[in-house]
C-alpha cells in the first residue's frame, strides 16, 4: 500500500514539473519573432505584387500606345487598370484570408 | 574601398567560353557559384541515396525529408497531377536554396541577388505554364482569364484585370526573390562598414560600435531565415501557378 502511495506521489510531482516545463516553452519570444517575421514576408509580398500590377498595366499601356500611336491614352488606362488589378489582389487576397481564418475559428469550436 | 555595400555584387569575369558577333559568353563568378550549388546538390543527393537503406543515415533523411518537402508542398497545391512537374520544382527550389545559402559565407557571391538569374527562373516557371497550359488544355487554357460565376457586364473589366494579374506574375516571383537578397546582403554590409567606421574612432566610439556589431549579428541569423523563406516561397508560388496549368477554371 505504502508503495503505491509513493508511486502515485511522485507521477503527481513529475506531472507537475513537466506542466511547468511545457509552460514555459509556450511563452518563449522566439515563436513570435518567427510570427512577427512571417507577417513582415507576407506584408512584402502583397507589397510587390500591387506595385508590379501598376509597372504591368502601365508597361501594356505603353505598348499598345506605341503600336497605334494613341500617347497618352494607353497609357492612363493601363496604370488606371494596374492599380485596380493591384487593389483587386490585395481584396482577394484579404477574403481568402478571413475564410482560412474562420474555418480554423469553427473548427475549433468543434473541438 | 572595404565598406563599399554594392561591391560585392559585381561580377567579374574569370576567360571568355565563346564569342558571337557583339556578344561574348564568359565564365564568371557568378557561373563559378551556379556551378558550385549544383555540385553541391549533386553530391547531397548523390550521397543521400547511396545506401538506400532502411534506417537511414543522416544524410539519407536530410535528402529523404528534403523530398518529402517538395512532394507534399507540390501534391497540396496542385494534386498528385502536379507531380510530373516534380523534378522542376525540386531542383527550382534546391538551386534556390544552396545559392542563398552559398551567399551566407562571407567574400562569396550571391548568385540570386542578380535579378538576370531570378528573372529567367520565373521565366522558366511562367513559360512551363503557359506551354503546359496549351498542350493540355488546349484553348480552355484561356478560362484562366475568366472567373467562373460573374455576370457578362462585370467580365468586361475582369478580364483584363486577370490578363495584367497574370503577367504580372513572373516580375512580382522574381523581383520578390532578388530584391529580399539585394536588401539584405546590403544591410549586413553597411551594419558591419559602421563598426569600422566607429572602431576607428577612439574609445568611445569602440564602445559605441558594439551596438552595429549586434544588429550586425541579429540580422545574419534573420537572412538566414529569409536565405530559406524565399526558396521555399518561390518554390511554393512555383506550385500553385503550376496548379493553374493543370486545372484552369477557378
Amino acid at each position: 500500500m505504502s508503495d503505491n502511495e509513493e508511486l502515485e506521489k511522485r507521477s503527481r510531482l513529475l506531472k507537475s514539473k513537466i506542466q511547468k516545463h511545457l509552460e514555459k516553452d509556450e511563452d518563449t519570444s522566439s515563436e513570435d519573432r518567427k510570427a512577427g517575421y512571417q507577417a513582415y514576408n507576407e506584408g512584402f509580398r502583397l507589397v510587390i505584387e500591387f506595385t508590379t500590377a501598376i509597372l504591368v498595366g502601365g508597361a501594356l499601356g505603353y505598348f499598345i500606345d506605341t503600336n497605334f500611336r494613341t500617347l497618352p491614352g494607353g497609357l492612363i488606362i493601363g496604370i488606371i487598370l494596374g492599380f485596380v488589378t493591384g487593389v483587386y489582389n490585395l481584396m482577394r487576397y484579404g477574403n481568402d484570408k478571413a475564410l482560412e481564418q474562420s474555418s480554423t475559428v469553427s473548427n475549433e469550436d468543434k473541438n | 574601398m572595404a565598406t563599399d555595400p554594392i561591391h560585392q555584387f559585381q561580377i567579374k569575369n574569370f576567360f571568355t567560353v565563346a564569342e558571337a558577333g557583339e556578344t561574348t559568353i564568359s565564365f564568371t563568378n557568378s557561373s563559378l557559384f551556379m556551378v558550385a550549388a549544383v555540385s553541391i546538390i549533386l553530391a547531397f543527393v548523390l550521397l543521400g541515396t547511396r545506401k538506400k537503406s532502411i534506417i537511414p543515415d543522416r544524410i539519407q533523411s536530410l535528402v529523404e525529408m528534403t523530398y518529402g518537402m517538395v512532394a507534399d508542398m507540390l501534391r497540396n497545391a496542385a494534386g498528385n497531377e502536379g507531380m510530373r512537374f516534380f523534378p522542376l520544382v525540386f531542383s527550382l527550389f534546391t538551386f534556390v536554396l544552396t545559392c542563398n545559402m552559398l551567399g551566407m559565407f562571407p567574400y562569396f557571391f550571391t548568385v540570386t541577388s542578380h535579378i538576370i538569374i531570378t528573372g529567367i527562373l520565373a521565366m522558366l516557371v511562367i513559360g512551363t505554364v503557359i506551354v503546359y497550359g496549351f498542350y493540355k488544355n488546349g484553348l480552355g487554357f484561356l478560362k484562366l482569364f475568366v472567373p467562373s460565376g460573374v455576370p457578362l457586364p462585370l467580365l468586361v473589366l475582369l478580364v483584363p484585370i486577370e490578363i495584367v494579374s497574370f503577367l504580372s506574375r513572373p516580375i512580382s516571383l522574381s523581383v520578390r526573390l532578388f530584391a529580399n537578397m539585394l536588401a539584405g546582403h546590403i544591410t549586413i554590409k553597411i551594419f558591419a562598414g559602421f563598426i569600422i567606421m566607429l572602431g576607428s574612432a577612439g574609445i568611445g566610439g569602440i564602445v559605441g560600435a558594439t551596438l552595429p556589431l549586434a544588429l550586425t549579428i541579429a540580422i545574419t541569423a534573420l537572412e538566414f531565415l529569409v536565405a530559406f523563406l524565399q526558396a521555399y516561397v518561390f518554390a511554393i508560388l512555383t506550385c500553385m501557378y503550376l496548379n493553374d496549368a493543370l486545372h484552369p477554371s477557378h
